[in-house]
């Protein structure tokens, strides 16, 4: 079929273009024009803003999140993947009737470019998005020490493919075998989240799998545990885990399964049956591209999240630099600030001025026992940032297991539902 | 999208009119008894949970179809009725923004020889394809052109009517390069024929009908105007839909078997439940702080779990510091009593959950 008219609209708008039409045509008022906010990133924080900007702000507001995945794994819980408590299908979730309750526009691509200027994305599958608002919540980066396999050494830190590959490694070892994981320096996602895992391996190792020769070795770039300092050294004490701290990881080989790294200025290599290397990390890809890091993380104004380097953008999450521990649960909290934030700016409404963030950690420390750690952050106005008003840790226990599904299930309904 | 010209394509399409002064046209000229028939045949909605509206009017010999912004997709065929001034009802949703196109000559067996005409509404504030109705709504006479072939310069209609609202929107995926053409109007691979009559144009397999919205946020992805959950043992395209769907409810109930949670019910109940969204912003600090309490409590205070709920909560400047919970106690002492007295106060105005 061809078409062969000459007054077609296509035509019509090839000889005399857009611009020009617009020029010559006076303009009708355009203040009813509905904002459009685009959340790039459809995690902890990126989820929940958008949910939020619609429950608070709804009809008002236009809001598109655009992901590449169509489910998201959360890596909150996901050591229990490890072990066999959970899987990552009991992780996941997907947006169907998340995005139709809120009646939030679902677009799967990845955002390549930003042009601030035009204020519009470039996204993986060729379309041009544009924005009023664009929130950032992408997560994080690695920064690994030189290139190697990550399905022969998983870091597992992003939850989903990573998790699996690891467990099927996990339950490829043999009593005896070396089991290796490195702690990146700080900050990085999820504070109490590696000691966390080396606690869970070694109890699946000892525990469940029965195997009393195998050796579970903790490299960390920390000069000492960071949080929950108790708990983990007596966990690791317990369980019999080689703890270093202040070890540098400088090169990961993954066809020897070795890693090398300088330990009080001595050079040292180890070989290990499985190789878990979690690599140091900085704001993911979209932030540099973007042009808002500073260094490796976006400096933003904790009253709304905006980008102090470029306005109309928000960062949220892990990607952005303030002191606030990089975590999920934070993450939603601070979703919701930016969220309000947004809100007020497009009515014409001042920032509240004291916001609070606050985060909480359940850390299983073996199948049936687990710790929590947790604060509230409040906004220093001498310094302009967010400081502890109280933090708060729990020793391990079963009870503490059973409120960290309670605490979880409640937090992923508020974000994914 | 922002900025139309009301009066060079009001004019325009007046103009052609005009010209074209027996405006009966195009569809006219077919055989009548078809059009009595298409207008229940191709009427799309058989149930519908949510509240619907009728649209109406009269127009030349046409097909009209709303494209929704929730990719749900109606259409009706007016009815000869012997008159120049065919009639149409559309019934469309109460509570979904909507855009409509007009074609006519849309008997001819070559569609490249249909008139197809994007409707902009025109409410004396606002010129927008978008429209949400709140009642009953009739547009009157709609004099499209009856001339030209392929897609028409947009027809923008006066609307003085307080029943429809018309709704700017500063991106439009159905409409991605904001030209007021809708995607499916669109011909991506210039071969003449619309990406919606065009097997090989559409070149988004996760978006079937192509009309912007992918297909599992699609309530109609194949736009046949049925919607994809009443359309039985559904076609090929619906598999990706309900694997999507099977599998959230699958995560969701494996996650409630392992809590041991009593309530499990309640978080299928949430997770489906509807909720009325606010047509404004309105600040609220104690709204704020509180929100903070949903990652453990649930969102606006309704616990998913068995953990509490603390919406409708009456006396939180005693409770929260009574409870012996030592991280509900641990948060309680990040906050000051005025904050405490502000989330208290939002917490009141929420309705309990029953139990
Ligand atoms: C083992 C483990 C245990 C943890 N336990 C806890 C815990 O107990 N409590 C807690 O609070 N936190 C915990 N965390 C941390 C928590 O998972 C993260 O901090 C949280 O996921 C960060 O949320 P986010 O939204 O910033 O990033 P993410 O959740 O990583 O989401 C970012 C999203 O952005 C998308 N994206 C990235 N770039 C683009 C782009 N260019 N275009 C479009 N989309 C893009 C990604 O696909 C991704 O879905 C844990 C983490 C781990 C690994």
């Amino acid at each position: 079929m061809k078409t062969t008219n000459s007054n077609s609209r296509r035509d019509f708008m090839k000889f005399v273009g857009l611009s020009s039409l617009v020029a010559i045509t006076p303009t009708v008022s355009s203040a009813a024009t509905i904002p459009h906010i685009v959340v790039v990133g459809g995690g902890f924080a990126g989820a929940t803003c958008a949910k939020y900007l619609k429950m608070w702000g709804g009809s008002s507001v236009d809001v598109t999140i655009i992901e590449p995945n169509a489910t998201y794994v959360s890596p909150i819980l996901s050591n229990l993947v490890l072990n066999g408590q959970k899987t990552t299908s009991n992780l996941s979730f997907t947006y169907g009737s998340y995005s139709s309750k809120y009646g939030i526009n679902m677009v799967h691509s990845t955002v390549n470019a930003v042009d601030k200027t035009n204020q519009s994305l470039t996204l993986a599958n060729g379309n041009s998005v544009k924005y009023d608002k664009l929130v950032l919540a992408p997560g994080i980066d690695f920064i690994k020490t030189n290139e190697y396999d990550i399905a022969k050494i998983p870091h597992a830190w992003k939850a989903g493919e990573q998790t699996n590959l690891l467990k099927a490694q996990i339950d490829a070892m043999k009593d005896g075998d070396t089991f290796t994981m490195t702690i990146p320096a700080a900050p990085y996602r999820c504070p109490p989240g590696p000691y966390e895992r080396a606690c869970v391996v070694a109890d699946y190792l000892k525990n469940t799998k029965g195997y009393s020769n195998c050796k579970v070795v903790v490299l960390d770039a920390n000069a000492k545990i960071i949080v929950e300092e108790e708990t983990f050294a007596t966990t690791f004490a317990n369980y019999g885990v080689d703890y270093r701290p202040s070890t540098t990881v400088t090169h990961v080989d993954d066809t020897t399964k070795t890693v090398s790294y300088t330990e009080g200025g001595t050079s040292k290599t180890l070989s290990s049956t499985v190789l878990n290397v979690i690599p140091n990390q900085k704001a993911a890809p979209i932030i540099f591209t973007a042009g808002v890091n500073s260094g490796n993380w976006a400096p933003i104004n904790p009253l709304s999240y905006e980008s102090v380097v470029a306005s109309g953008i928000y960062i949220i999450g892990d990607s952005q630099a303030t002191g606030q521990p990089k975590a999920g649960h934070i993450g939603n909290s601070e979703a919701k600030v930016c969220a309000d934030a947004i809100l007020r700016t497009l009515s014409g409404v001042a920032l509240y001025a004291s916001p609070k963030t606050n985060s909480a950690c359940y850390s299983p420390t073996s199948a049936t026992e687990a710790s929590w750690l947790t604060g509230v952050f409040k906004y220093d106005t001498g310094t302009q940032t967010m400081v502890a008003a109280n933090t708060a840790a729990g020793g391990p226990s079963t009870s503490n297991y059973g409120k960290m599904f309670l605490w979880s299930g409640n937090l992923f309904a508020d974000t994914f539902s | 999208m922002k900025v139309q010209n009301k009066s060079l394509l009001t004019g325009y399409s007046l103009t052609l009119c005009l010209i074209l002064a027996g405006c009966g046209g195009g569809g006219s000229t077919s055989t009548s008894s078809t059009d009595d028939d298409s207008s229940s045949n191709t009427q799309t909605p058989t149930t519908m949970e949510k509240s619907t509206y009728s649209l109406s009017g009269t127009v030349p010999g046409t097909l009209i179809e709303a494209f929704c912004k929730d990719g749900s997709y109606y259409s009706v065929n007016s009815t000869d009725d012997g008159t120049e001034n065919h009639p149409f009802t559309l019934t469309l949703p109460s509570d979904i923004e909507c855009k409509l196109v007009m074609t006519t000559n849309e008997k001819q067996s070559d569609v490249t020889q249909y008139i197809i005409t994007p409707i902009l509404l025109n409410d004396g504030e606002t010129t927008s394809s978008y429209f949400e109705l709140d009642d009953n709504v009739s547009l009157g006479h709609i004099a499209l052109p009856m001339s030209g072939e392929g897609v028409q310069e947009p027809f923008t209609v006066e609307v003085s009517d307080e029943k429809l609202q018309v709704k700017s929107f500063s991106y439009d995926a159905l409409d991605t390069d904001g030209d007021n053409v809708p995607n499916v109007y669109e011909d991506d691979d210039d071969d003449g024929v619309y990406n919606k009559y065009d097997e090989d144009d559409n070149n988004n397999e996760n978006d079937s009908d192509g009309d912007g919205v992918e297909n599992q946020y699609d309530s109609d992805d194949d736009n046949d105007g049925t919607k994809d959950t009443e359309e039985s043992e559904s076609s090929e395209t619906e598999e990706s839909d309900d694997e999507n769907e099977d599998k959230e409810e699958e995560s969701q109930e494996d996650e409630d078997e392992k809590d041991e949670d009593e309530k499990d019910d309640e978080t299928e109940n949430s997770n489906s439940a509807t909720i009325t969204l606010p047509t404004s912003y309105k600040a609220d600090a104690g709204r704020l702080l509180g929100s903070q309490c949903a990652q453990c409590h649930g969102t606006n205070g309704v616990s998913v779990n068995k953990w509490d709920s603390i919406a409708g909560e009456d006396d939180l400047e005693d409770e929260i510091f009574e409870d012996d919970e030592p991280i509900m106690s641990a948060q309680a002492h990040g906050y000051t009593s005025e904050e405490i007295t502000l989330i208290g106060n939002w917490l009141k105005t929420l309705s309990k959950n029953d139990d």
